[in-house]
């Protein structure tokens, strides 16, 4: 390892660090370790000042590596990548030490505190040393969208689109739209069909339904079967209703279980497809760019199949922007094509529909741009195959060794 | 030969121990590879930085479980922090010396002592009745390769020998040399007779039981016939391949999965010869190694008693080594300075091969 | 009150090999089979391998379901058809674990079941090779024990995939050979076979049921005092202190067949200044280090997957109790798991499926 030139800077975090351990210290403990040639202690890294500080310091000193130790990352990773970038580092040449909720907040004893804030600083410091500087890629989007399902949700969410701007294809596998509200003679369905069939922006297509699925945020592609031509999209909304099981129960619309396997998206117990996340993103699945409005999540009244379509708009519009280029993520997975042999239990794994086999070549690999870089797949992997950049298991031994010793 | 007295003893297991020890003890060296005795009879080597697991060392054991060489090279990549004493027999100090040449390991930091090796019982043998024991003067004790071994002593920095009552270091480098100096062994290097009168009676015997051996063994593998009998009951376990100390490659020629054949391509096979085994590529696997190998080939015998089929491989590859190193003059692990045979181009050379 | 169950059979009143051998002489005549694998002598004394036969007249060298196993036939059937399916009608003669070894190794894109005519049968047990051998290990006037893992065999009557079960193991005898036609190929494939006339009886398994109680008797006297039958980690260490890593085991194991395995690349194998400071904190190491690693990483990833042929076992050189450890493990793993190797070629690999709820009560 050429040339190092790792900066450690601890973060007093105001009282939160600085009254319950030693920072001095530790910064002068992590002076001794291997490549470190500064380590400072500062008041409050995050404030805009304190930014400025470090990204002087980066600069300055010319380093080539940084060591934050200070909160969690979950707090403040992006800030200080951020800050990294700026001073004109690879920002994934940036590890942070939490010494805050797992040290401070958590040992009663100064001592004991201490040294526990130096030997995770002394894992930082090994780990960093194993790091590699990740590029992030940008694709372009492609802005149109794929409405799948005409009932209620699908065509309030067409015209919506439309407003903005936007093309969308509506696909319907009825050869009438309305959906079920159409079926129980609610008001308003006759009005919004005929808005929708006027507008200019949207494509119907009547008695079709997916039938193949290919492709990633940004760019879908769904064939329809012969008698029509493959749709392209960036993002896709599904609203495809549900109906009432012999029990009562509500279940999703029949084959809907088939759509959802075809476009990977998981579906739970009961057969509605997994949410990206209960609170925050409720109205999008797991699959970047394919999104829920309507009884597709799950049964609803009719105004509330309006404001799921609502929400599921705005997902779309705010990830899908004309001309934006998606920047992927970096840490992502990496299969070695001559170590894999082919059993595709990283595929049986993945939850993001990331990795494809090829026949000829019988291996798979990973599509970086749909990888989300959770690991499932390089845990799965039993010969070692498949390798999490940024998670390597070198990185990871030395973070350990760190700690350990 | 001259060598220094190691005094107060006349067993050359238990001087090893106690050199052991005092290198240990007195902080010559900061770590000890030696073997021990274990638990169920295994015979495990071991890393010592303390002089407390030695009590259990056996430097002497009656089997090679593990081919010494192949137990330094797993941590001597990188040369150690501080001086290693590696106690091992003359064949795994010379596969040892190969490793570093093709290299696999560092030997810098390491001094390899061997002793006057009795050679060693067949591993399948002591599994059966563990009480065991090897004798030189009776070959049918011994692994088949310790029958016919000629280089039983003296390889590597520094060797123990026992020449009448006595045992004596013999320093063979200016390493081992000095090795011996900073363990207080001052005083005169003597001659060594009846080691030597031994010896050399030991090594005829030796060389005529090796050139039957390979008198029989070529004939038993006479062409791709022969080849192909020698090997019909091998399974395809690459043992022979993974104890070998002086083959390293992660991953095998064999194993590449492009070279793999399609079915049609099997079924042509069995088509064109009326029938074809499987699991199949099994002559291309042992010519292959022989030919990366051949070279380096120390004649150990740890591929014939790891063989699960009982097929005399060692034999074969120790037979074949002979003849591929006396082309080039070349003699595996005998010294450090002497080139690897195909790292060295001779415009004149080898050409009674051509036509 | 189990239902016995009828089946169609052909019965020869030859015996087996004989009866087989016509009948895949007849097969391959007729062009109705390209080429039939199955056992062979070779040249050598006490030596078989398995072996494509494609000239009809060198099925009388064959030795259909001879008492040994050289090679798991799975390991062969993968290595023939890993790159590309049989492009011509193939028949196998396969034990129950070999067929559920390789119908393992095709979930996982290992090999294909295209075009190949599978011949199973109840399985009687195969000697260690090391008894054909005579290495003179063994006392020769000693009876031939079959290999602990056949004894304790209870899957040893095949199910789906095997097109013809050759009764060899059954409570009473039989006279001659019967053979058991499973599938409507089977059936074809034998419409004009000589010397066999159909016949019905009762199920393979249900002609096996004393031979079945006893195997269980047998597998859980193994099960419960095979080894490590002692303290967890200490017994496995001392179990395996006589291992010399040659690594014989995996390559014998026929779901072992990862291109490079895991425990030979960096990630797992332990650098030089690991080792020394393991050596310089506990007082000494052993090395090569990583023994336990490999075996309990091997337990790790074949345990769900074990078909407990116990070809493992009869390859280490140091005759450590491998298969019964594997067996063991994979008793206990694959009833964790409800998840029966080989039986259902439906069934996606347990450690692929995940069921919401599932396994709650380990976690608590």
């Amino acid at each position: 390892m050429a040339q190092e030139r790792t900066g450690v800077f601890v973060c007093s975090c105001g009282p939160n660090i600085g009254d319950r351990l030693d920072i001095e210290r530790v910064a002068s403990r992590a002076l001794e370790m291997e490549g470190v040639v500064l380590a400072e202690t500062y008041g409050l890294l995050c404030s805009p000042k304190g930014k400025a500080y470090l990204e002087e310091r980066i600069r300055e000193s010319g380093l080539d590596r940084v060591v934050v130790a200070a909160c969690s990352p979950r707090e403040h990773e992006s800030t200080f990548m951020a800050v990294c970038e700026s001073a004109g580092l690879n920002p994934f040449m940036m590890e942070m030490a939490n010494i805050r909720e797992q040290v401070a907040w958590v040992t009663p004893d100064p001592d004991e505190a201490t040294g526990k804030a130096i030997r995770l600083v002394r894992a930082a410091v090994r780990r960093i040393r194993r790091h590699s500087p990740l590029r992030k890629t940008t694709i372009l989007c492609d802005p149109e969208v794929i409405v799948i399902g005409g009932g209620m949700a699908g065509m309030t969410a067409s015209l919506l689109l439309a407003e903005a701007g936007r093309r969308v294809t509506l696909v319907e596998r009825k050869r009438t739209l309305g959906g079920s509200a159409s079926e129980r003679g609610e008001p308003d369905v006759g009005e919004l069909m005929e808005k929708v069939l006027e507008s200019k922006e949207i494509t119907v297509i009547l008695g079709a339904e997916p039938l193949s699925a290919a492709g990633f945020f940004g760019n879908f592609i769904i064939g329809l079967g012969d008698e029509h031509e493959e749709v392209r999209a960036g993002s896709l909304i599904l609203a495809t209703g549900c109906i009432t099981g012999d029990k009562g129960e509500a279940l999703p619309s029949p084959g809907f279980d088939e759509l959802a396997s075809m476009l990977r998206v998981s579906t739970g117990t009961d057969g509605f497809p997994s949410r990206k996340h209960p609170s925050l993103a409720p109205f999008s699945t797991p699959i970047d760019g394919i999104h829920l409005a309507g009884c597709a999540r799950g049964p609803c009244s009719p105004r509330d199949a309006v404001r799921r379509a609502e929400a599921a708009v705005g997902a779309v519009l705010a990830t899908l922007v004309p001309g934006r280029e998606v920047e992927t993520e970096p840490r992502t997975s990496v299969i070695s094509a001559t170590l894999c042999r082919g059993c595709r239990m990283c595929m049986e794994v993945c939850a993001y529909g990331a990795i494809s086999f090829s026949e000829e070549e019988k291996t798979c690999s990973v599509n970086a741009v749909l990888c989300k870089g959770c690991g499932n797949c390089a845990a799965a992997c039993p010969s070692g195959a498949v390798r999490s950049l940024h998670f390597t298991p070198d990185q990871i031994r030395s973070q350990m060794a760190g700690a350990l010793s | 030969m001259k060598g220094l007295r190691v005094p107060g003893f006349d067993d050359i297991a238990k001087a090893l121990k106690y050199i052991i020890d005092l290198s240990l003890g007195s902080g010559a060296v900061s770590g000890a590879l030696v073997p021990v005795r274990g638990p169920e009879g295994s015979f495990p080597w071991i890393l010592a930085s303390d002089t407390a697991p030695l009590e259990g060392a056996e430097p002497l054991p009656p089997v090679m479980p593990v081919q010494g060489a192949r137990a330094l090279a797993s941590f001597t990549q990188d040369p150690p922090e501080g001086k290693v004493l590696a106690v091992m027999r003359p064949c795994e100090a010379r596969a040892s010396i190969e490793v570093a040449k093709l290299q696999q390991s560092d030997l810098d930091g390491t001094i390899l002592l061997t002793m006057d090796c009795p050679g060693v019982v067949p591993l399948a043998d002591l599994s059966s009745d563990d009480s065991l024991e090897p004798d030189p003067g009776d070959p049918a004790s011994l692994r088949p390769l310790c029958r016919q071994c000629t280089q039983f002593t003296a390889a590597g920095d520094i060797s123990v020998a026992r020449s009448g009552e006595g045992i004596y270091l013999l320093p063979l480098t200016e390493k081992g040399r000095l090795f011996a100096k900073e363990l207080g062994f001052t005083g005169g290097e003597t001659e060594l007779p009846e080691w030597r009168a031994r010896t050399d009676a030991l090594i005829k015997q030796r060389e005529e039981a090796a050139l039957e051996s390979h008198r029989s063994i070529r004939l038993e593998a006479q062409g791709l016939e022969g080849l192909a009998a020698f090997f019909s009951g091998c399974v395809g376990c690459r043992s022979c391949r993974t104890v070998c100390p002086v083959c390293y490659c992660r991953l095998c020629f064999i194993d590449m999965k492009d070279r793999r054949s399609s079915a049609a391509d099997h079924l042509a096979r069995s088509a064109s010869a009326g029938a074809a085994r499987l699991v199949t590529d099994t002559l291309l696997f042992h010519i292959g190694r022989m030919s990366h190998m051949s070279l380096s080939c120390v004649s150990c015998g740890m591929c014939e008693d790891a063989c699960p089929s009982d097929i005399p491989v060692g034999r074969l590859m120790s037979m074949v080594s002979v003849g591929t190193s006396q082309l080039f003059g070349y003699s595996a692990g005998a010294s450090p300075d002497d080139p690897l045979p195909l790292t060295v181009f001779e415009p004149e050379e080898l050409h009674e091969y051509e036509d | 009150m189990s239902t016995r169950t009828e089946g169609r059979y052909l019965h020869s009143d030859l015996e087996p090999g004989d009866a087989l051998r016509s009948m895949l002489r007849e097969m391959l005549e007729s062009g109705r089979l390209d080429s039939v694998f199955l056992l062979r002598r070779t040249p050598a004394e006490g030596r078989f391998c398995y072996s494509l036969v494609s000239d009809p007249e060198t099925i009388d060298e064959t030795l259909p379901f001879h008492p040994v196993m050289p090679v798991q036939a799975a390991r062969a059937l993968t290595q023939l058809t890993i790159r590309e399916p049989l492009n011509g009608p193939v028949a196998a003669l396969l034990r129950p674990c070999e067929l559920r070894a390789f119908l393992e190794n095709v979930k996982q894109s290992q090999g294909s079941m295209e075009n190949l005519f599978v011949i199973s049968c109840t399985c009687p047990g195969v000697f260690p090779a090391s008894e054909f051998i005579g290495s003179g290990r063994r006392d020769p006037g000693k009876d031939w024990d079959l290999r602990n893992a056949c004894a304790a065999c209870v899957d040893f009557v095949p199910g789906t995939g095997a097109d013809m079960t050759v009764i060899l193991s059954s409570d009473d005898a039989v006279s001659g050979t019967l053979v058991h036609l499973a599938t409507a190929r089977a059936e074809e494939l034998t419409d004009h076979s000589e010397g066999f006339s159909p016949v019905d009886g009762p199920d393979p398994a249900d002609r096996n049921r004393t031979t079945a109680s006893e195997r269980q008797r047998v597998r859980r006297a193994l099960l419960r005092d095979a080894p490590p039958a002692g303290e967890g980690l200490s017994s496995l260490v001392s179990m395996f202190s006589k291992c010399i890593g040659c690594r014989a085991c995996r390559q014998a194991c026929p779901l072992c067949n990862c291109i490079l395995c895991d425990y030979e690349t960096s990630r797992t194998i332990h650098s030089p200044a690991l080792v020394m400071e393991e050596s310089r904190r506990r007082g000494a190491t052993r090395v090569p280090s990583g023994t336990l690693q490999f075996h309990l990483g091997r337990l790790v990833h074949i345990a769900p997957l074990c078909t407990a042929c116990g070809q493992c076992g009869d390859v280490c050189p140091v005759d450590i109790p491998v298969a019964e450890i594997f067996i063991r493990a994979g008793e206990l793993v694959q009833d964790t798991l409800a998840y029966r190797p080989g039986r259902d070629p439906d069934e996606g690999p347990p450690l692929s499926v995940y069921s919401d709820g599932e396994l709650q009560e380990i976690m608590d």
